[in-house]
């Protein structure tokens, strides 16, 4: 199914109308053709309680939520939105401002008697019918195509690892250097790097405090015996 | 003599048994590096200093104190409790303290048990590996042999030696707070969360306005965490708040998770210590909240008490441990 991603969509078209989209819901779009004179009252950016704008385009905004009336010739239509995206509206239109050139002021006084209004709905995705057997034979032939090749590979290593073998066999002199496997170091797991030396050349002097405090004789003591007893 | 070594966020502690008496070394886990140009005030301030390079660097409680005469925050080389292996400048420092701290090993092998935390259950991203085999290699460059031991275990040997060192020990530390639980010096249950009095600070601070030192300076100079006394100090109290029902409730919820493994059968005396409890009135405070969660924890609880030294009681558990290696 078709997804609408954006609640408004405007553009200026070629005859200097504007065109502005609004998702009503998530299967329809409304589409309305206005003239700047129409916007440009609706525009404000410190825009002041109730309706703002001409008797064709308002909008209203209030704290959380705002409104956009765009009226036609037989109806009008309300749309309430959250304050940010009516916002977004307003930004989008102001936008706009520069794109409405001479040609479009032209146009203005022609203007729309009635802003054209179209809906539309929209259209689910039309799929193929799946034939999940027919997909199933197809990655069975490809399976066995793969394995067939692998078989064949494994075949050829093997044929170069007796060649190989062969070739070993045959006695010759030579001085094999003994290679003693170095003992993990067990300070250094593998993939870490631990400094070491670290702090070895500074110089110079440092106040530590020293005091003293109870024996901890005591404790090892009956420690060692608590030990002894298991 | 074996050596007990505290590694910790605010502080490196170490401990050393000497004839009846067990001596105690701290220096601050700060440091501030300061250009060549400073030497001569450092000089005239009677400030010690080390030169690396091109700079200086002051070390410990004095990085903390000039840090405010100069403007600036001093360096830690531990954050969260653990090390970072990113930042290779405060590595290499905090080798020094550690080696300034331990000095030169007094007998051949002499062991050294240093603390590690826990792997923090609330980020399982992080673990304690390169933490671990960071300071092993330190204290190894030394000329020590390093033992490592869980921080909150540590003091559960220094606390709980009259309940045969059975008990659950709570270190609120600066990075993180540890959280182990043991039955007959048998560690039962280890673990930590990765909150601690820098994040009382922080969080405190951003709710005032204030930064994180800045409240950590209102901490040091004395809050009664009974009686709050204006915006911060308030604002202090609500965060240990957090941070005390955050711990118990991460230990009622840790029991649980593994109580197949084990078996109390008798009430556990419950220490709270490290640097965050030496605030005024901490247990009183601590025992209010617990009092609210006390149903809930899967196990009774005989007494709340204080490490009798906070600051110093894990070095004092690690040396306890290193001592039966001695015998």
């Amino acid at each position: 199914m078709s997804f609408f991603a954006d609640i408004f969509f405007v553009e200026v078209r070629e005859d200097g109308l504007v065109s502005l989209s609004v998702r009503a819901n998530q299967n329809r779009v409304d589409e309305f053709v206005l003239s700047w004179s129409d916007i440009a009252p609706a525009l404000d950016d410190a825009p002041l309680p109730g309706w703002m704008g001409s008797s064709r385009f308002s909008l209203k905004r209030c704290d959380q939520f705002g409104q956009l009336r765009i009226a036609g010739s037989e109806k009008s239509s309300v749309y309430r939105f959250s304050r940010h995206e009516i916002d977004k509206l307003h930004a989008q239109l102001y936008a706009l401002q520069d794109q409405v050139d001479a040609e479009a002021q032209l146009a203005d006084q022609q203007t729309v008697v009635s802003p054209v209004h179209e809906s539309r709905k929209a259209e689910p995705v039309v799929s193929q019918p799946v034939d999940v057997d027919a997909l199933v034979g197809q990655l069975s032939i490809m399976m066995q195509q793969q394995m067939e090749r692998l078989r064949k590979d494994l075949g050829a290593m093997k044929a170069v690892e007796t060649v190989k073998i062969i070739e070993k066999a045959v006695p010759v002199e030579v001085e094999v250097p003994v290679m003693v496997e170095p003992e993990p170091d067990p300070f250094s797991p593998s993939g870490i790097f631990i400094p070491s030396r670290l702090g070895q050349g500074l110089e110079g002097t440092v106040h530590k405090k020293q005091t003293t405090t109870n024996s901890a004789l005591g404790a090892a003591e009956k420690l060692r015996k608590l030990k002894e007893k298991k | 003599m074996p050596v007990g070594l505290d590694v910790g966020t605010m502080n490196l502690v170490a401990a050393r048994q000497n004839g009846d008496e067990t001596e105690i070394s701290r220096l601050r886990d700060a440091f501030l590096d300061l250009p060549m140009t400073s030497k001569k005030l450092l000089k005239l301030s009677g400030t010690d200093f080390v030169e690396r390079e091109e700079e200086l660097l002051i070390i410990g409680d004095a990085a903390m104190e000039m840090a405010n005469m100069f403007g600036r925050e001093a360096r830690r080389p531990l954050s969260k409790g653990l090390v970072s292996s990113q930042d290779m400048d405060a590595l290499e420092v905090v080798g020094y303290m550690i080696q300034t701290l331990l000095g030169e090993p007094q007998t051949e092998d002499e062991i050294c048990y240093y603390s590690i935390p826990a792997a923090p259950i609330d980020n399982l991203d992080r673990d304690v590996i390169y933490h671990k085999r960071l300071f092993e290699r330190v204290i190894t460059d030394c000329g020590y042999d390093p033992v490592a031991g869980n921080e909150a275990m540590a003091i559960i040997f220094s606390e709980c030696a009259d309940e045969d060192f059975s008990g659950i020990a709570i270190s609120f530390g600066s990075g993180m707070t540890n959280i182990a639980l043991a039955n007959l010096s048998v560690e039962c249950m280890t673990f930590s969360v990765e909150i601690g009095g820098d994040w009382i600070d922080k969080g405190a601070g951003q709710s005032v306005g204030r930064t994180g030192a800045q409240m950590c300076s209102i901490k040091e100079q004395g809050i009664d965490l009974l009686d709050p006394q204006g915006r911060e100090q308030e604002a202090l109290s609500f965060y240990y708040k957090e941070l005390i029902e955050y711990a118990i409730n991460a230990v009622s919820k840790e029991f649980k998770r593994r109580q197949m493994q084990m078996t109390i059968t008798k009430p556990l005396p419950l220490v709270v210590s490290g640097g965050t409890s030496q605030a005024g009135n901490f247990l009183a405070f601590f025992e209010q909240v617990l009092e609210k969660k006390k149903k809930r924890l899967p196990f009774e609880i005989s007494e709340v008490r204080q490490a009798a030294d906070p600051l110093n009681a894990v070095a004092q558990g690690l040396l306890i441990q290193a001592l039966q290696e001695d015998d």
